[in-house]
């Protein structure tokens, strides 16, 4: 059963990554996309067990490294630590769509932040973007608007069901 | 598991920016992508028609604006419009590339498509053409106007990664109307800046910047346009530039087959003059 829930996770996370690197590259809302890949860490990571959520977060952020050219390990790193911050605080916004929803805007916000340091202190010069503090911004608004579809499906991709909080 | 996951990463993260993305990261790279490439090739065929239609739906948006008296008409016609709008863009776009005039004509030339981007601080790009195609690491990328837009960073047998010039690391070797060299700076977005040091002739807005030829690029392909007049201050000039490419809403590429030959040597500049002073040498544009 263990087994079953973390081949669909990552079968989830691997179609995170191609939408994301497919229709997210051509559908900007003002220059900016969502982060689906984040998104989905972040649901998977709140119905998983520790180990696997933070795999499974090492795991995505590794393929999004591996297609693009950003240092390898960057998004691996940052999505490693949204899945652990997303296992550590999941009992205090479980099943409360409010607390739920501050909880995809704060961790997105904590992630993009974690991309744009990170990157710069590995020389990616992330800062210089005149962009960067819309991306910032924007980003985590949008992945809210993602996890009203993204978190009722990666629950009912890991449980098998509907569950009644999930409205969001 | 998360000690030794963060550990890894910064130990992936080192590896990576002392191999300059070569070596063992570069075959990962490749390996990844030749995975993938075929998969997001079939998923932009899918999504294609999703994002025009929202293409289509913008651009509407704006036609509504300015023709209310037609707005019923639009409604009715938008699907269509939509779909023949992208279309008719597409054979513009391949007519321009059919058509690409290069300053040089004895370098071939391949098109290709986007198949997939980075994301929102990734502006690399991936083109469904790769080794088996021709295409080699180094080799420039323009767009349908024979303007650069980067350079081939990773190749596969099928796809290749595209590296812009916008990259916030990206620096070009240009040269302006008045002869002189400098360098344009990517800043990751719309804006580019441009360096010359030393300076004599003042730049003008509408200046417009072509490589200067280095070992990367070959000469006179269009860069960027100067936006903000600049004379020179202690023989220096630092000013604001736009790339000719539109980054934005790039689908199809050229790749130049185009590799700088060590003959030209004596006569090019060295690598090293692509990258400005204080910028960080880990071999990018």
């Amino acid at each position: 059963m263990r087994t079953r829930v973390i081949g669909l996770s990552l079968a989830a996370a691997a179609l995170a990554v191609i939408i994301q690197t497919t229709l997210f590259a051509q559908v900007r809302i003002f220059g900016v996309a969502p982060d689906l890949v984040m998104v989905t860490v972040i649901a998977l990571a709140r119905r998983l067990d520790a180990e696997p959520a933070v795999l499974l977060g090492f795991t995505s952020g590794l393929a999004m490294d591996l297609l693009g050219s950003s240092p390898l390990g960057l998004r691996a790193l940052v999505l490693t630590l949204i899945a652990y911050a997303t296992v550590r605080t999941r009992d205090r916004f479980e099943g409360n769509v409010l607390a739920t929803g501050a909880a995809v805007v704060l961790l997105s916000l904590l992630g993009v932040v974690l991309i744009v340091v990170i990157g710069t202190l590995f020389g990616e010069a992330s800062f210089r973007d005149p962009d960067v503090f819309r991306k910032i911004l924007l980003v985590p608004l949008y992945n809210l608007v993602l996890a009203i579809g993204v978190l009722p499906l990666t629950t009912l991709v890991v449980t098998g069901r509907r569950r009644k909080e999930l409205v969001l | 598991m998360l000690v030794v996951l963060v550990v890894l990463s910064f130990l992936l993260m080192t590896f990576d920016i002392r191999a300059s993305g070569g070596g063992v990261v570069g075959t990962l790279r490749e390996g990844t992508q030749a995975v993938f490439a075929p998969v997001q090739a079939f998923a932009t065929s899918l999504v294609s028609p999703v994002v025009d239609f929202i293409d289509g739906l913008a651009n509407l948006a704006g036609l509504r604006d300015e023709n209310e008296a037609l707005r019923q008409r639009i409604t009715e016609l938008e699907a269509t419009i939509s779909e023949v709008g992208t279309l008719e863009a597409e054979i513009e776009t391949l007519r321009n590339i059919t058509d690409l005039t290069l300053p040089d004509d004895s370098i071939a030339t391949r098109p290709a498509r986007v198949i997939a981007r980075g994301d929102n601080f990734d502006s690399s790009f991936i083109i469904d053409k790769g080794t088996g195609d021709g295409l080699v690491v180094g080799n420039p990328v323009v767009d349908e106007h024979g303007a650069l837009v980067g350079e081939i960073r990773v190749v596969t047998a099928s796809s290749a990664t595209v590296l812009p010039i916008i990259r916030p690391t990206g620096a070009v070797t240009v040269e302006s109307q008045t002869g002189e060299t400098g360098v344009v700076l990517g800043q990751g977005g719309a804006k580019m800046i441009l360096e010359v040091n030393p300076a004599a002739e003042p730049v003008f807005a509408d200046y417009l910047l072509v490589t200067a030829g280095s070992s990367k690029f070959p000469p006179a392909l269009p860069v960027a346009e100067v936006i903000r007049s600049a004379s020179p201050e202690a023989a220096k000039i630092r000013t604001e530039a736009v790339p000719l490419a539109d980054f934005n809403r790039l689908k199809f590429v050229v790749v130049l087959q185009w590799t700088f030959s060590a003959g030209e040597q004596d006569e090019e500049q060295t690598p090293q003059d692509e990258t400005p002073a204080g910028r960080s040498g880990t071999g990018d544009l």
